[in-house]
């Protein structure tokens, strides 16, 4: 059955962002199984800088706001309600998504308006239990409309259930391998000598950037040229500062960059590192890398350790370690051999997280909520389970 | 006196409007609580009738037929027979398309709890509320329960937390 699908983002357009991503690619991954798909967001009509997939019906520019520690733009107020309004009665939906509809945002008015099953995904694992749970006594009348509701994650499913109530499909997040798959290398990659990959906040000791340092210390000895790639968010003097005058010489901070600037670096080093310390609950930079074709060597964290198949998909090394992670990196980068059989492996293993594979696994809860929807009970109240 | 009549009448204004309102929030969580069972007895069912039609074990077959048509009070326990039959059957036998109709029949009955599970969460939620027992606003609705089976082990994606919780 086909069915037309209207999907909420909270989250403007026009800035990257998790959300954004994942409303994209699941609306182009449903859309590539046929089903119909229109995409309400904060985005402005007709900007030049900005190109909307002609599916995206944008409500408005976006207001920021500080939500959960960061400055996110969302939207609302009755410009947008009256434009949420005239969406829903224009395309006559089977099923509404909305994505995060706890902030007062787009979703939320979307959620209010509602007329159809809703399914509500949850993306992040915002632990500000207070604020949530003053929200949730008003906002409860209005969240009694979702029908079904989806985590991203483990840790969002565990922060749904003890602060929302209620509990969640758990469906990870999505990953664009034919767009990952066929990116360009930057000018001048692949080069020889060597190079390794890191992605993320690269300023935060988690992320565990200090032992790939250290890791890169001993590596230099015997490998002159090698050189390592740095996106992300953080201080890069700092960084430069801390890897010593040795090394730092030897690294390029790219800072933070689109999808594409980060396609574009996946697909031009010899190895991704991710030398994490804890307090990952799923590593999509892994399913990333994986798609782009480039092995990984990470931490043996959980969550790595099941997206990356116990080792069978990319190179596990104990957390914390430089030693056997300078090791994991040597031999790697001295074996053509063994990076391209873990990126066959990789490619073969990220196939699971692939959108088309994914919003079918989404499309199942649409349909579990329309076949919950209360217009299909034809006897009324009364005719189902006692106690 | 005037003052305190205003007062009062208020008073039960408010009260009516709010009882009024809680009334018919509740008309609308029992209704979603029953086309959400609806939805899961289908659900069960179809899960039973791929499992009924699979060239496996008579013990099987028995207990897939015996959830087709076992009364409200004793479902709980035949599905979770069943259950615990789909856990120890070997699939790898299976012709791919009755394994692939018992996959998707399961994991609907698992989303399809979930629905049902939060319906009933959010209606005992507001019936345990003082003005909603006092007031009888619930009418003769009979108090929805928790439908509870042990879930199946899906494959693959159920990714676990690494214990730090970030």
């Amino acid at each position: 059955m086909l069915l037309r699908i209207g999907m909420v983002c909270p989250y403007s357009l026009a800035v990257p962002g998790g959300v954004q991503a994942h409303v994209l690619g699941l609306a182009n991954g449903l859309r590539s199984l046929g089903h119909q798909v229109e995409v309400l967001a904060p985005a402005v009509a007709n900007d030049p800088a900005q190109a909307l997939p002609e599916f995206v019906t944008p409500a408005g520019r976006g207001v920021k706001v500080p939500y959960n520690g960061s400055v996110v733009p969302l939207i609302f107020g009755p410009v947008a309600a009256n434009r949420a309004w005239h969406w829903m009665h224009d395309h006559d939906f089977d099923v509404l998504h909305l994505h995060e509809p706890i902030a007062p945002s787009l979703s939320l008015i979307a959620l209010a308006l509602a007329e159809v099953p809703v399914v509500a995904t949850f993306h992040f694992a915002t632990t500000r239990s207070r604020a949530l749970a003053a929200a949730q006594g008003l906002l409860q009348p209005t969240m009694e409309k979702i029908t079904a509701r989806i985590a991203v994650s483990p840790l969002a499913r565990r922060v749904h259930v003890e602060y929302l109530g209620g509990d969640a499909v758990e469906i990870p997040n999505g990953v664009d391998v034919s767009r990952l798959s066929g990116a360009r290398p930057l000018a001048g990659y692949p080069r020889s000598g060597g190079t390794v990959g890191f992605v993320g906040r690269f300023g935060e000791p988690r992320k565990g950037m200090p032992v790939l340092l250290a890791a890169l210390r001993t590596l230099i000895h015997t490998r002159p040229d090698l050189r390592l790639l740095v996106v992300g968010h953080g201080d890069a003097q700092a960084l430069l500062r801390a890897a010593g005058p040795a090394l730092a010489s030897r690294i390029r901070v790219l800072g933070p960059l689109s999808d594409e600037g980060k396609a574009a670096v996946l697909a031009s080093v010899d190895v991704l590192c991710v030398p994490a310390l804890g307090g990952e609950s799923f590593g999509i930079v892994l399913t990333e890398a994986m798609a782009a074709g480039t092995p990984v060597v990470a931490s043996d964290l959980d969550a790595f350790r099941l997206v990356l198949d116990d080792g069978k998909a990319g190179m596990l090394v104990p957390a914390g370690s430089p030693d056997a992670l300078s090791a994991a990196l040597g031999s790697l980068l001295d074996d053509p051999a063994q990076r391209s059989a873990l990126a066959a492996a990789g490619r073969r293993r990220v196939a699971m997280w692939d959108w088309p594979v994914v919003a079918r696994r989404v499309l199942q809860v649409y349909q579990s909520a329309v076949a919950a929807d209360p217009r299909r009970l034809k006897s009324g109240p009364g005719g189902a389970r006692g106690r | 006196m005037r003052v305190s009549w205003v007062a009062v009448t208020a008073g039960l204004l408010g009260a009516a409007v709010g009882a009024m309102r809680a009334a018919s929030r509740l008309d609308r969580l029992h209704v979603r609580t029953d086309a959400a069972w609806a939805a899961l007895d289908a659900a069960l069912y179809r899960r039973a009738v791929a499992a009924s039609s699979l060239a496996g074990p008579a013990t099987l077959r028995r207990a897939a037929c015996a959830a087709q048509r076992v009364g409200p009070t004793a479902r709980e326990d035949a599905e979770n027979e069943l259950g615990r039959m789909l856990a120890v059957l070997d699939r790898c036998g299976l012709e791919p398309t009755c394994a692939n109709r018992l996959a998707d029949a399961e994991q609907a009955v698992v989303i399809a709890r979930r629905v049902y599970n939060d319906a009933v969460r959010d209606t005992l939620a507001l019936r345990s509320r003082r003005m909603v027992r006092w007031l009888r606003l619930a009418g003769t609705a009979p108090l929805p329960s928790y439908f509870e089976i042990v879930e199946p082990e899906l494959p693959a994606y159920g990714l676990e937390l690494d214990g730090a919780g970030a």
